[in-house]
């Protein structure tokens, strides 16, 4: 019966890992591009759009695209399944991730953009990097009270078991 | 207690936990990491109004507020490279391109276009942009093409030139019909070809016309291998 609970709590922690890596790609979907237009406007702003040609934009672009884009996508399916999953959560926050990624990158051949140039350094490596740290700190964002708990109360519960005196 | 339980105490305000600050300081160093990169290279590049683009295949100097944006790309089947700069004006229909063809692309170049001499690409490539703008409107017509010979580039290569302009060529939002005017350079540069070209609604491209000129006599054309 225990076992069989347990189980079934897996199955529906895979499941909202699956939430949270679809709650992690519709982000990626949705946010570089609004983000995107937002950079090009400040750009256009400061009057330096012309900095786009040089090889050094590309990687300041890369930097500050994993900040404000994909970190946040990958934050946002981590407070999912962090919220949701109660067991192994290291495991259950690497297949949000893997799963929002993934479905990123499918998304990317299915449009032809595989193919651009400069799609790693502009596109491939911030989402990969950003969405898996991002997971993280979502998941662990949401469990941090419960493990700052616990490791505060080990000592005590080590005390109970090992002392009995403090029974009688 | 499960953790859900522990959600529902309050967060702190004097301390964030701490992967929560981590990914506000991530956010807020990845900012102020990429905007210090981008304040650098226009502060190393910047002259006057233009940036100076200086790289293994080409240097020129760009208009600071102008989209530029850079690529190479490459021929998997046959060999050979092709370098592309495209620079345009965020609000006026205006824009120039440059491309720069390494040996085995420029041979290719030829052959697969059935191309003789730069004359013909010249004028081969103002007739494909006669046939994009007919694609919008198919009442644009030809009011002139002029074929001619100038000087392109710091070390002024001669350059064999054509010049279209084209009635009702460009269409705005609000439904007016303007006309256009594009011009194309090709020069060969040791072994490689250059493509300059050059097009807009006809007042933005007469506006922006000293901006063409300023690019195309400080442009230097470097001996382009491909890597």
């Amino acid at each position: 019966m225990k076992g069989s609970e347990r189980q079934k709590m897996s199955w529906s922690d895979v499941l909202n890992s699956l939430l949270g890596g679809i709650i992690c790609f519709s982000t990626m979907t949705i946010l570089p591009g609004i983000m995107d237009m937002l950079f090009r406007e400040i750009l256009i702003f400061l009057g330096i759009i012309g900095v786009m040609a040089f090889d050094s934009f590309r990687i300041a672009h890369a930097i500050i695209f994993f900040g404000i884009a994909y970190l946040i996508c990958g934050f946002l399916g981590g407070l999912y399944t962090g919220y949701r999953v109660e067991a192994r959560l290291n495991l259950f926050l690497f297949i949000t991730a893997s799963i929002g990624f993934i479905l990123f990158v499918i998304l990317l051949y299915y449009l032809g953009h595989l193919t651009l140039p400069n799609i790693y350094i502009d596109v491939i490596i911030p989402a990969l990097t950003g969405s898996f740290i991002g997971v993280y700190l979502g998941g662990y964002t949401i469990i941090w009270p419960n493990r700052h708990t616990e490791e505060k109360s080990t000592p005590t519960i080590n005390l109970d078991l090992g002392d009995e005196k403090t029974e009688e | 207690m499960s953790h859900h339980e522990s959600c529902d105490q309050p967060l702190k305000l004097g301390l964030p936990r701490l992967p929560l600050l981590i990914f506000l300081l991530l956010i807020c160093g990845s900012l102020i990491l990429g905007f210090s990169i981008i304040h650098f290279t226009v502060a190393a590049n910047k002259r006057g109004d233009y940036l100076s683009l200086n790289n293994d295949v080409l240097s020129v100097n760009l208009p600071i507020n102008w989209f530029a944006l850079t690529w190479e790309s490459s021929n998997r089947s046959f060999g050979g490279k092709v370098f592309s700069l495209i620079i345009f004006h965020p609000n006026k229909f205006s824009a120039i391109s440059i491309q720069v063809y390494d040996k085995v692309a420029t041979e290719r170049f030829f052959i697969e276009r059935n191309l003789s001499d730069l004359a013909a690409i010249s004028y081969w490539d103002v007739q494909r942009f006669f046939n994009w703008t007919l694609e919008k409107n198919e009442n644009a017509s030809v009011i002139s093409i002029v074929n001619g010979t100038a000087h392109a580039g710091a070390s002024e290569n001669i350059a064999r030139y054509s010049r279209i302009l084209i009635r009702n060529g460009f269409k705005s939002s609000d439904g007016k019909y303007y006309n256009m005017s594009c011009i194309v350079l090709s020069f060969m540069n040791k072994d490689n070809l250059v493509r300059i070209a050059f097009w807009g609604k006809q007042e933005d491209y007469e506006d922006t016309y000293e901006v063409f000129q300023r690019i195309l006599s400080d442009l230097v054309v470097k001996g382009y291998e491909g890597k």
